[in-house]
């Protein structure tokens, strides 16, 4: 029998060589869903970052939606390779997390969550009316990413593979460095915090500019990968949802509880969405408050605890 | 610049602030009792709208006797939802409470979905064409209307916490919660009630918009951003930053749409955008109450 650390390492080398070698096992529709859900693993582990720190965003598309479009708008201006797109995507998108989170600063954590939510409504509407830069409600066309076709979804598979791979291993760096400290410092007590040397509005910037990142490069990402990015797709309400009940389901604070979330509501929400089709998204509400009221730990609290009981 | 359309234009704005200020002020209250981001509060709106016009459209009952049926069974909503669902988390965390409202919101919107489809419904009654005349100025009938209903339930509810003893605890609990406690206030029952007046003007808003616009499942979802951004610009919890963030938030949309190119495209985002700008000049709002 191995020691503890041992299974686990095991374990995860297993569950990452299973999604390295998924595209040999699945077919089209199957491999576009497992980009979906690296897609949301990315929104719901950065958007957890943000938490740490007791900041509620409610509105993460905005962050997509910037990273989507400064993508789409780069490679038609310039055409250069997606790879600075998405990189570009990241940067702008933390850039706007800057002033919106010196902004937001002196908010309480309820104003700032409306103020969040107001500015990825805010950014829709300056993108739909400035069509000479955007192309207004129409939304702009990309190339297809790696030249379209099947060789090259598997390609874009590997690629925000790469990338949800990266966000996970930050998000677990930084939960067991100096910083994560310094995050959950200003979460419990900020004049304390502010005491001990750790000034607070630097880490809350510091914190929305990390969370925003990512986010900004997979809305980059996506844009080229479906070739097409509007207003209302970029900006959807459903992203800053998703992102917050992912974590939420899989277990808040945690690094694990956003990717568990990830798999489970994207492919869930797949399901449900071909089933239902009208209204599908009431199961997402009856799941919300359900976990709210009865497994407020999600279910990486849930497994620790049955785990530890054994 | 043409002063006919210029006051006309005024007009307008003072008509929407008015709506923006009857959905404002119940969410205002709510939030200064409870500290609670209440999504639910668009829901209240849109159940009133569609209560309305099936009460209309079936039974041929008039949107002015539907009011007080709306905000009695919305009142009693509130209170429901106040009792079950959000006082169990009072003491959780902000982002729970925020994320259970949340849900709420999925589950109220998509069942209305559901029942009664996307589709963007309208009610015709007698009046509903009816627009008075005041010199150069015309203005609908059942806006004008919207708006006396809005200032009469607003004058009502300051009498009400003003004047009467379930007023004072509801002020008391605004301003200290744990102190009130200590009075003997039962604090439990000023949240329940609360709730339960702030959901009822929700309710009464509902069946104003369900006169002057469209009825459709997202219609609460329409308002209530806007809602909560004049709840932060009118200074969290004050009833008259309330009033005053509407009127703000109504004129600067009218004045927009008339005289910015594409305004009515922008109009869509000015509240989002005087928040902010407000928010960075003065960010506890308009008028800060301790």
């Amino acid at each position: 029998m191995l020691s503890k650390p041992y299974r686990k390492i095991f374990g995860l080398v297993g569950f990452l060589a299973l999604l390295a070698s998924l595209p040999a096992l699945l077919g089209q529709y199957s491999l576009h869903l497992m980009i979906l859900v690296m897609i949301y693993v990315v929104i719901a582990t950065s958007w957890n970052i943000l938490v740490w720190t007791h900041q509620i965003s409610l509105g993460h598309a905005a962050f997509f939606g910037i990273g989507a479009y400064t993508g789409a708008l780069i490679f038609k201006a310039w055409g250069l390779t997606p790879y600075f797109d998405m990189l570009m995507g990241g940067i702008f998108a933390s850039l706007s997390a800057v002033v919106l989170g010196i902004i937001c600063l002196r908010m309480a954590p309820w104003a700032l969550a409306i103020a969040t939510v107001s500015f990825a409504e805010a950014m829709k509407i300056l993108v739909i009316n400035v069509p000479g830069l955007t192309e207004g409600a129409e939304g702009v066309g990309v190339l297809p990413l790696f030249g379209g076709g099947e060789a090259a979804r598997v390609k874009a598979y590997y690629l925000v593979f790469g990338i949800a791979f990266l966000c996970v291993w930050m998000a677990y760096h930084l939960k067991r460095s100096k910083l994560y400290y310094a995050f959950t410092a200003i979460h419990d007590d900020q004049e304390a915090a502010s005491m001990m040397g750790i000034n607070p509005t630097k880490y809350k910037v510091l914190a929305f500019t990390i969370s925003a990142f990512f986010v900004g490069v997979v809305g980059s990402f996506y844009a080229h990968y479906i070739a097409f990015i509007d207003p209302h797709s970029a900006f959807d309400v459903h992203i800053s949802v998703e992102s917050q009940i992912m974590p939420l389901m899989g277990g808040l604070y945690t690094v694990a509880g956003p990717v568990v979330g990830a798999f489970i509501l994207t492919l869930l929400g797949e399901y449900l969405r071909i089933t239902i089709k009208t209204g599908y998204l009431i199961v997402y509400g009856i799941i919300l408050v359900m976990v709210i009221f009865y497994l407020p730990q999600g279910l990486v609290g849930l497994a620790e605890k049955s785990l530890k009981r054994r | 610049m043409d002063l006919a359309i210029l006051s006309q234009v005024i007009v307008n704005g003072i008509l929407t602030g008015g709506l923006y200020a009857l959905i404002a002020v119940g969410l205002t209250l709510i939030f200064g009792v409870m500290r609670v981001i209440n999504f639910t509060h668009g829901e209240t709106l849109m159940l009133g709208s569609y209560l309305t016009y099936f009460l209309f459209t079936l039974f041929g009952i008039d949107p002015f006797i539907s009011l007080p049926l709306a905000i009695f069974a919305l009142f009693m909503l509130g209170v429901a939802i106040q009792r079950f669902v959000i006082n169990p988390v009072l003491d959780a965390p902000h982002l729970n409470q925020i994320l259970l409202t949340f849900g709420l919101v999925l589950i109220i919107q998509n069942l209305a979905l559901i029942l009664w489809s996307g589709n963007y419904i309208s009610m015709t009654t007698r009046y509903s064409a009816i627009s008075l005349k005041f010199g150069p100025l015309r203005v609908g009938l059942t806006r004008l209307l919207g708006l006396v209903i809005a200032i009469s339930l607003t004058i009502l509810l300051t009498l009400v916490l003003k004047r009467t003893e379930w007023g004072k605890s509801v002020r008391a609990v605004t301003q200290d919660r744990e102190a009130a406690m200590l009075m003997g206030i039962d604090v439990n029952r000023v949240n329940m009630v609360a709730f339960g007046v702030g959901s009822a003007m929700g309710g009464a808003a509902g069946v104003v918009t369900s006169m002057i616009m469209y009825v459709f499942p997202l219609v609460g979802m329409m308002f209530v951003l806007k809602a909560f951004a004049i709840v932060v610009l009118g200074g969290f919890g004050s009833i008259g930053g309330a009033v005053l963030g509407s009127l703000i938030l109504g004129l600067t949309e009218s004045l927009v749409t008339n005289y910015v190119p594409n305004g009515s495209g922008w109009a869509e985002g000015v509240s989002f955008i005087v928040m902010i700008l407000i928010l960075v000049i003065r960010p506890k709002g308009l008028i800060y109450v301790e």
